[in-house]
């Protein structure tokens, strides 16, 4: 047949087998190097772990979380790139939307010959492992299977993610900018807000909430499959799917003209400019205080400063994104201004609120009936006041209200230009608020000597009999071990002993300690006298437990406690004189 | 036929398309002309499916092209910046484009292949800019188009190419009856190859007609004026005047005898119509569109 007899033939518009070809075989350097690395990767390790049979065993099959996931977000970046690489040019993004193929077409191909370049290392893996396992008698069906499992659905996750916020964008840089935005922005502004509340919130000392974590990707991931399984996985892979069928919508409705834009769709950009100089403003205002006070001891917050930093990097996000936006530098223009002033009303605003405190969080404490239970920790140690222990409760509440009335003297506490010689000896204290509606709330103080009003009433509480017998309550605490020191004389001529015990009836002691409160000092540090430290433990939820330390000084006249001590071996009471000894119980040195 | 109704399409602020109607014909070649930013390239890029038009419509024989597979499969087209992967080869590039039209002739890229003397196996861009225009030629005229859209399509082909070029495109619309839109300044050698001419100003086609029309319609005069006659007489419909000696020239909208007609008054002593070249009728046309050949002072 001749070719001009020729008749058309049809193709199908919504598969098309040679981009399907094209992609995977031209892009085989991504996949052959990353094959080639995770297969010596993984032979190294399982070479490393051969001669013990369950460390092999766990090397072949337990994910890292980390590792895994990370790698499966940065290399979903790469695969999503060289497949959608054409829409980020004028040229290819003509010569692919004039060939005889419709959008869903191209869509369709692309994104299955992305996820399967983004597989393709993991088989080379997987069967390296699998054929390594069945020659060492390792195999195991389930785990495979549970194995195949998250990878499939980790890589669903990431590579629809990657692909959606393709179609959000129209060049190569925004891309990789808003894909990383999209996987830790959340978690990074999150830091941002906390340390703007730990710098101008005297007593809040929260790191990090992760109250947004959920809106980083990457990050929730890990933290999930740490915490909480595999099940987040599953939950992934369905948002995945949602992703992609989000992002082929995108690529209906996206125009061709926006190859090369930094925001693709039109309706984003105000918001991409207005979000960015936030972001910018605030993450970068940060970023310049800490570099400018960087060999500043405090790390309280100066308002004025700080809000000019924001300003300042704001207003660099601001024309940065009208830049970005517009394509050009001639940014400065009237009709820009009306915006600026909008962002840098924003960020007064924001930083404003922390210094103002609008929410009132630096002076939040609780009324004494709204309280389940408040937990004080000082001197290393934790005592703990419910409904049951008002007058406890009571003074524990009021102690923190002579803090909050005098929060000015402490809001530098760390300036070291500040403090008196005696101010060297500091205290933390430590409030744990648990509300009966279930709300936990914590902050805490340091003071100083010089710091005269708190230094007081924290003398004045830690004196009181009933606060003290807060600190040897036995309900959910396990002792774990109690060690005596005797310091004796100064400086170089200083010597100590030491014993300790072991699965002793800690309960006999912690009663005695209870029943004499009133006769008990908790050791400062530089006392050269019989010193009982306390170490203990309380079980904040199944996997973790807090770890308490109590140091107090033990006198002749504490008669309850020195009985106790006595009848353990631990101490010999020598013509009025408390000594150590080293019987069966513990050892002694000098 | 490709129909263009009233389409528009705006780039932010700017207006690139404001209602443009076009009409091509089958199995013909039409020219479309324009100052530069008139809307050429936005119109071929919706001719193309691949821009998708604020309003108005663009349709192949009375079917929408925007995602109309079927219909894509009969267009093909060379933009002035022809795209191919940076590591492919010529053959990488025919066999890709034979994955996409189910059309494609392996006869008639052979066959071609004696022309574009372009061995097969050499990458695209370790060509020059001609060759890589020849090698797009090749493979998409080997697509069997039934529609060619080409954006200046001969430009840095030499000479002798330039005709193999148009002379194959010529077989292709009176053997095949390919239809042909070319966009293109080089209005020389559209005059020889058009059959109908669309000229575009401010996104919207201002005439569309064919060439012959197109030429009937406006005319050179040159003229000789009686002894008593020292200036141009005021009133004679003269979209360019010029004078050497006694000898005025006049581009006059209208055809010879209507020109004629209009001149007899004035009893001249000579009288000579001449043809316009679509050069000159652009630069007449357009320069009564607020395109004036402005004088630059250097």
């Amino acid at each position: 047949m001749k070719w001009e007899e020729k008749t058309m033939t049809s193709r199908t518009p919504y598969f098309n087998k040679t981009l399907f070809k094209k992609n995977i075989l031209g892009f085989w350097p991504l996949w052959g190097v990353a094959g080639l690395l995770g297969v010596v990767v993984s032979l190294g390790i399982l070479n490393i772990n051969l001669y013990d049979e369950t460390r092999f065993f766990n090397s072949v099959f337990e994910l890292s979380p980390i590792i895994n996931v990370v790698l499966a977000m940065i290399y979903a970046m790469l695969c999503a790139l060289l497949v959608w690489k054409y829409l980020f040019s004028e040229k290819s993004d003509v010569f692919f939307h004039s060939l005889p193929v419709k959008r869903e077409g191209l869509f369709l191909t692309n994104y299955l010959s992305g996820f399967v370049i983004m597989l393709i290392p993991y088989v080379c893996v997987g069967a390296t492992v699998v054929i390594s396992s069945l020659v060492h008698h390792a195999f195991d069906a389930g785990v495979v299977l549970r194995t195949v499992l998250i990878v499939l659905g980790e890589n669903l996750f990431f590579f629809s993610l990657a692909s959606f916020v393709v179609f959000l964008v129209g060049h190569l840089a925004s891309f990789i900018a808003v894909y990383l935005a999209a996987n830790f922005l959340a978690v990074l502004f999150e830091l941002v807000i906390t340390g703007l509340a730990r710098g101008f919130w005297v007593g809040y000392d929260t790191v990090y909430n992760a109250y947004a974590r959920f809106l980083s990707p990457c990050v929730h991931m890990i933290a999930e499959l740490e915490e909480s399984g595999n099940w987040v996985v599953a939950a992934y892979a369905a948002v995945g799917v949602a992703l992609s069928v989000a992002a082929m919508l995108l690529y209906r409705g996206r125009n061709s003209e926006s190859a090369g834009e930094i925001v693709a769709i039109r309706v984003l950009r105000p918001i991409f400019k207005y979000a960015f100089a936030i972001v910018i403003g605030m993450l970068g205002g940060n970023i310049l205080y800490s570099l400018l006070y960087l060999f500043d001891s405090d790390s309280a917050y100066r308002f004025l400063p700080m809000l000019i930093c924001e300003l300042l990097m704001g207003a660099i996000g601001y024309f940065a994104a009208q830049m970005l936006l517009e394509k050009t530098v001639r940014v400065f223009k009237k009709k820009n201004m009306t915006g600026f002033i909008l962002v840098s009303a924003v960020l007064i605003l924001i930083c404003g609120s922390f210094k103002m405190d609008f929410f009132g969080v630096e002076n939040r404490t609780a009324k004494a009936e709204d309280i389940k239970c408040i937990e004080m920790m000082a001197v290393g140690a934790r005592c703990e006041a419910g409904q049951d222990d008002s007058d406890r409760l009571r003074k524990i509440l009021d102690f923190h209200e002579v803090i909050l009335e005098n929060k000015e003297d402490i809001r530098f506490a760390d300036d070291t230009s500040l403090w008196t010689l005696s101010d060297y000896r500091g205290n933390t204290v430590r409030f744990v608020y648990t509300l009966k509606n279930g709300e936990v709330f914590e902050r805490q103080y340091i003071f100083r000597p010089g710091n005269e009003a708190i230094y007081n009433a924290y003398e004045n509480i830690m004196k009181d009999t009933e606060v003290k017998r807060g600190f040897f309550s036995t309900e959910g605490v396990k002792i774990t071990n109690i060690e005596l020191f005797q310091m004796a004389g100064e400086g170089a001529e200083s010597t100590y002993e030491q014993t300790s015990v072991h699965h002793v009836d800690y309960n006999r002691i912690l009663n005695a300690l209870y029943k004499e409160a009133d006769k008990i000092e908790f050791f400062s540090g530089d006392d050269y006298a019989l010193i009982m430290n306390i170490s203990s433990e309380k079980a904040k939820n199944s996997d973790y437990y807090d770890y308490y330390y109590l140091s107090i000084v033990i006198t002749p006249d504490m008669k309850n406690v020195v009985e106790e001590l006595i009848r353990t071996g631990l101490l010999a009471n020598e013509n009025g004189t408390l000594k150590l000894i080293d019987e069966e119980y513990g050892h002694s040195q000098k | 036929m490709i129909e263009v109704r009233g389409l528009v399409k705006s780039f932010g602020e700017t207006k690139a398309l404001d209602g443009a109607d076009m009409n091509v014909r089958n199995s013909s070649v039409y020219g479309l002309v324009g100052p530069n930013g008139c809307g050429k390239t936005t119109m071929i890029k919706h001719l193309l499916g691949v821009l998708r038009q604020d309003a108005g419509t663009v349709s192949y024989d009375g079917s929408d092209i925007w995602e109309n597979a079927s219909i894509k499969q009969q267009i093909a087209s060379i933009p002035d910046n022809w795209f191919f992967f940076h590591s492919a080869t010529v053959s990488d590039m025919k066999k890709y484009y034979q994955g996409f039209y189910g059309n494609f002739s392996e006869e008639r890229f052979k066959k071609l292949s004696a022309l574009f003397d372009i061995n097969p196996s050499r990458r695209i861009s370790s060509l020059s800019k001609g060759m890589k225009k020849q090698v797009a030629f090749w493979i998409t005229l080997s697509t069997m188009p039934g529609y060619l859209i080409l954006d200046e399509p001969v430009d840095g082909l030499d000479p002798v190419m330039r005709r193999q070029i148009w002379r194959l495109l010529m077989d292709d619309v009176y053997q095949r009856g390919t239809t042909v839109l070319v966009s293109s300044h080089n209005l020389r050698e559209l005059e020889d190859v058009c059959d109908f001419v669309g000229i575009m100003n401010n996104g919207k086609i201002e005439i569309e007609r064919s060439l012959t029309k197109l030429q009937e319609n406006m005319v050179k005069i040159q003229i000789v004026f009686p002894e008593e006659v020292k200036e141009l007489p005021q009133g004679i419909p003269a979209l360019h005047s010029s004078r050497m000696g006694r000898v005025y020239t006049l581009i006059m909208k209208m055809n010879e005898q209507e020109a004629k007609d209009a001149l007899s008054q004035y009893e001249p002593l000579m009288f000579e119509a001449l043809p316009l070249t679509l050069e000159e009728i652009f630069i007449y046309e357009m320069g009564g569109k607020d395109h004036d050949i402005k004088d630059a002072v250097l």
